[in-house]
């Protein structure tokens, strides 16, 4: 069934044999086991091709064991599932039914037409593009593109036309607190886990893997005149009786940010939703050890040729034996003495092994790997027939999160290989990030490195002596002959051969990040896990300067690639923000509201009768409230309440214009400036007591200008002796507009006396309601009618409502929405905060300048004073009226001179703030902001939208269009 | 992500904080005149741009509703005083080591 597979008991402790699961590759039906990687199924299966290569199309393997994998890329779906491209075949866990699908190639993965071109890969060198296709200018819109978007890109997404198309999976995201946190659970991060724990500490430990072990896994040693099997097995199990200590398998640690933040995606399989964790730690140990990397030699590429510690991987864990004739290139002694023993012991026949002073020059075969060509040390050639390659050049630490903040690498002077610092801010490296190899030294250094971390959060433990080392044995011979450079593959998974980086260095890009965007090299799903130090090195042999000088590329998270989906977590759709109701939202529904999304905020719009129109209803709720009464929700403003000796003065400074000396009771219009003298905010200021006042806030503006005081009353004057409190939503508001709002009221037992003597215009009375809960109600208007803005203990809101409808029936009490609000509110000429106050007006544009008190110390004074502000050719507000009644105003117009012409440009006079159609007036009329507005009353102008491709003649005049004496606010 | 630390609450993530700009001292209210007008467009539209330490304040929203005034490193993102002393008001528990 599984002809790579060994029956031998002793392999394979990652698999499950008794559980035999089907997958799909290309259509072919085969089986693996329960905890196989799909690399892992397929190479026990004897497939070694898996994929064609980006560029060339050339036939690719499987080079690793795990996250680096430059080339086994697949597109994967579970049955009934949308599929997606680009899985490394090393990282997909099998399951039930999987289907598998190779990519880059057509018509078949082994006969692919676009292979041809590996023949002309000179053609296709680095700056292929840019030189080639940069003439004619026409070429590329009209015809390259379209040519080369079919060839370019790595892997399609398809939609099975079975699967769901709105499947989604909502990811979950979770904080985590910790003391220690430590990614990597091989040796170095396990040792240091339990040495953590033992002391009680609070400890995350991270593995990317679904099982904690890392090299152990593999690499069959022995520690303490222990084997390394029973080594782990003993450490997983006292690490399991810890409940201080939190262990995460399947979970890739891909980017660290600062003081001690660091993010990581824990994955379930395919299609199963994964959780962000974000997790916060005062110490953090880097124990991601190191990968391994490819020799580079002509035709380095071929399926079978493969990283030697992957090889021993798929042997112990999986019990797969890639090929049976092996021949072994690994630079370091030890290692080759291993991996010949336990591949020897596994069966696999050793064909040759390149010794020091030999090198790999060159491999033949199409699909699959059949020969190579070993240089003797006599410069002899000899050719070896063999089914697998083991290569090793060295080992790269994985210091990538050591360098995501601030960071900066050591460099081994003599192979490039970058290092993290023994610490960097609160992050410790140990074991493989520091260079350390040797599996003593390596648990002597996590001990010691985790008793340093201990030591620097409080815990105090007997530091030990640092570690003494020796680096191992890395291949330096990477420059080989220049005829064989031009299929000498440094980035497999972007086909960056030695003559791209030859050319590149010729050309000027010798600068590593220009070199690295110019050849690609490092780029892509893997981002050069495997070839970057290789590329290096061979770009310090061409441009003849030391490796250690070009330093490394930024890295930057995410380590390696991470769903977009678990980023954004569960916040999709409508639990993207949270939405705020008022506390009238449920009575106003049963009332048929239509509500409208504004901010975070859900507004009543307009409350359509049956079978009416939008414009039907808002012109019948105005109509309402210009002749009988109609209530509004206003709950939305913020509310705040000033106390304390200093309040007088503090609102004083706070306003623009003079609201200080008011009689208990009172309540004046307040306009807030910036401290640059542009108006900030509109409202109202009340009196309820000596020293205490009520303020109120735009909605839009609500959460700012509570930020704004507070930051004014704690850092401005903090001697001046106020508390403020945000009461916004304690209380319902209502506000009751129309000239019958006084008698309605009045029905109401609010034990307040609402006669026109004892409750005017501009005041604030407090009340009680049945059941002895109190009430504010202001006489203020926003719509120009007599008004009583009712405050309500929140939670009274809705009954209160039920009852004004019941009792104003006789009223004809109609409920209105921020539509009809805005109409009243543009009949009067009343200010809106994002359109008229717009964060460029001062009170003097919006005709306010009257109110701009002389004789107090307000903030934004001294720069309202500035003689720009002031000038004549400013944008100043007016109100525009339509010539003929007929004539609509196009809202988001213009201002200009003459009437829209196709033939002249004209210039801009001004624009629209707002235009309706008023119900009132029976015209259409607007507000705009025109330049020198105050001075060009009665003037003729023209509206126009280029977009609409609209013109209206309007007339200038005083933006307040109704009742200008303001004597219906008295009722 | 930034671990603030604030006097009244201790470290706290940055998410809990509104930010408020560098700390600026602004003029007395009231001066009319050239010369203070200089000052407030000093105090209002101008700003170091440290490379380096600077003053600044955060709004702590999400917690004790204080402002908050406090140094930080702009290149290391360290905060070194957290004592907010321009408040005039007494040290917080610093227990953000």
């Amino acid at each position: 069934m599984q002809p790579n597979r060994i029956t031998k008991d002793e392999y394979g402790q990652s698999i499950d044999r008794t559980k035999l699961l089907t997958f799909t590759f290309d259509g072919q039906k085969l089986t693996g086991f329960a905890g196989d990687t799909v690399a892992s199924a397929l190479l026990a299966n004897n497939v070694h091709l898996i994929a064609r290569s980006i560029k060339y199309h050339r036939p690719r393997g499987i080079l690793s064991c795990g996250v680096e994998e430059p080339t086994a890329l697949i597109e994967c779906a579970r049955p009934g599932h949308k599929a997606f491209p680009n899985h490394k075949a090393t990282e997909v866990m099998l399951s039930e039914g999987l289907i598998v699908k190779s990519q880059n190639n057509w018509p078949s993965r082994n006969f692919d037409a676009i292979a041809a071109l590996s023949f002309g890969s000179r053609l296709l060198q680095a700056g292929f593009y840019y030189k080639t296709f940069k003439w004619p200018l026409w070429g590329w819109p009209k015809l390259y593109e379209k040519v080369i978007r079919k060839f370019a890109g790595s892997g399609r997404i398809r939609f099975d036309e079975s699967a769901d198309p709105n499947e989604s999976v909502a990811m979950d995201q979770r904080n985590k607190f910790c003391q220690i946190l430590i990614i990597g659970g091989g040796p170095a991060g396990l040792n240091a886990a339990l040495e953590c724990a033992l002391q009680g500490l609070r400890v995350v430990i991270i593995e990317q893997d679904s099982e904690f072990g890392g090299s152990l896994l593999w690499n069959k040693a022995s520690i303490d005149r222990m084997s390394t099997d029973s080594w782990l097995a003993n450490t997983l199990d006292a690490l399991h009786q810890c409940s201080n200590l939190t262990m995460l398998p399947n979970t890739l640690a891909f980017g660290h940010y600062d003081h001690g933040m660091l993010l990581a995606y824990q994955s379930f399989g395919l299609d199963e939703p994964g959780v962000l964790w974000k997790i916060r730690a005062e110490r953090i140990l880097l124990a991601s050890g190191a990968i391994e990397r490819p020799l580079v030699f002509s035709n380095n590429d071929r399926p079978g040729i493969m990283l030697a510690s992957a090889v021993r991987a798929y042997l112990h864990r999986y019990a797969v034996r890639p090929g049976h004739r092996a021949v072994l290139a690994i630079t370091d002694e030890k290692q080759r003495q291993a991996t010949e023993l336990e591949l020897a012991d596994a069966g696999i026949t050793i064909a040759a092994t390149v010794n020091p002073g030999e090198q790999l020059i060159d491999s033949t075969g199409h699909r699959r790997i059949r020969s190579v060509a070993i240089k003797t040390k006599e410069g002899k050639i000899v050719h070896h027939s063999c089914d697998l390659v083991c290569v090793s050049g060295g080992w790269t630490p994985t210091v990538h999160l050591a360098a995501h903040v601030h960071g900066a690498l050591e460099l081994n002077p003599d192979s490039y290989t970058p290092y993290a610092p023994s610490q960097q801010g609160c992050m410790l490296a140990m074991g493989a990030n520091r260079g350390i190899f040797e599996l003593e030294a390596v648990l002597a250094d996590s001990e010691n490195q985790a008793k340093e971390a201990m030591s620097q959060i409080g815990i105090s433990v007997k530091l030990g002596k640092s570690v003494e080392f020796q680096s191992i044995q890395e291949s330096l011979e990477f420059r080989i002959s220049n005829d064989r450079c031009g299929s000498a593959f440094v980035d497999l998974q972007n086909d960056v051969t030695c003559s791209d980086l030859i050319q590149a260095v010729s050309e000027g890009y010798s600068d590593i990040e220009l070199l690295k965007r110019y050849t690609l090299t490092g780029m892509g799903t893997d981002q050069g896990k495997t070839s970057w130090v290789n590329a290096v090195n061979e770009i310090a042999a061409v441009s003849e300067s030391p490796a250690t000088q070009l330093r490394h590329t930024s890295f930057r998270p995410p380590y390696s690639p991470v769903l977009f989906a678990g980023l954004a977590g569960a916040r999709t759709g409508k639990f993207m923000t949270p939405v705020r109701k008022t506390p009238l939202h449920r009575v106003l529904e049963n009332l048929g509201c239509v509500f409208q999304h504004s901010g975070d905020w859900l507004y009543a719009r307009h409350f359509p009768k049956q079978n009416e129109t939008m414009e039907e209803s808002v012109n019948r709720e105005v109509n309402a409230v210009r002749t009988s009464v109609g209530f509004v929700d206003m709950s939305t403003l913020g509310k705040f309440e000033v106390k304390g000796p200093g309040a007088e003065l503090f609102v004083s400074r706070l306003y623009c214009n003079d609201v200080s000396q008011m009689p208990l009771g009172k309540v004046r219009y307040g306009l807030m400036l910036r401290e640059d003298g542009i108006i900030f905010d509109d409202g109202t200021v009340a009196r309820l007591g000596d020293e205490h006042y009520l303020l109120t806030a735009t909605t839009a503006n609500a959460d700012a200008v509570w930020r704004w005081i507070t930051r004014l009353a704690q850092i401005q004057w903090p001697n001046l002796e106020v508390t403020l409190t945000d009461v916004s939503e304690q209380w319902a508001t209502i506000a009751i507009a129309g000239p019958k709002s006084r008698a309605l009221l009045s029905k109401f037992d609010l034990s307040v006396n609402t006669d026109r003597l004892n409750f005017p215009f501009g005041t604030i009375r407090e009340g009680t309601l049945p059941g002895n809960q109190k009430c504010r109600i202001y006489a203020v208007s926003y719509s120009g009618e007599m008004c009583f803005e009712v405050n309500i203990p929140a939670g009274f809101g809705c009954s209160f409502v039920e009852r004004l409808m019941d009792v104003g029936q006789e009223f004809g009490i109609t409920p209105y929405g921020i539509e009809a609000l805005d109409v009243l509110r543009i009949e009067k000429g009343h200010l809106a905060v994002g359109s008229e106050i717009d964060g460029r007006t001062t009170p003097y544009d919006l005709g306010l300048g009257k109110m701009v008190a002389k004789d107090k110390d307000f903030i934004g004074q001294t720069l309202l004073n500035r003689s720009g502000l002031k000038s004549e050719e400013r944008l100043q507000l007016v109100g525009l009226t339509a010539i003929n009644e007929k004539f609509e105003i196009p809202a988001g117009g213009v201002v200009v001179e003459q009437p829209l012409s196709e033939k002249s440009q004209q210039r801009l006079s001004g624009w629209l703030t707002a235009a309706v159609y008023s119900p009132t007036l029976k015209i259409w009329v607007a507000l705009a902001l025109l330049k020198n507005g105050q001075n060009r009353q009665d003037d003729k102008l023209w509206v126009t939208s280029p977009i609409a491709g609209q013109s209206t003649q309007v007339e200038v005049c005083h933006p307040c269009f109704f009742d200008t004496e303001g004597t219906r606010l008295h009722g | 992500m930034l671990l603030i630390p604030c006097p009244w609450c201790g470290s706290r993530d940055e998410r809990e904080f509104d930010y408020g700009g560098q700390h600026v001292d602004y003029p007395e209210l009231n001066q009319a005149g050239d010369l203070p007008q200089d000052a407030w467009h000093k105090a209002v539209h101008l700003r170091d741009n440290s490379r380096g330490e600077i003053r600044e304040l955060w709004y702590h929203r999400s917690g004790c509703e204080r402002w908050i005034s406090v140094m930080r490193n702009t290149l290391t993102h360290q905060f070194c005083d957290t004592s907010n002393s321009r408040q005039g008001e007494g040290v917080g528990d610093d227990d953000a080591a």
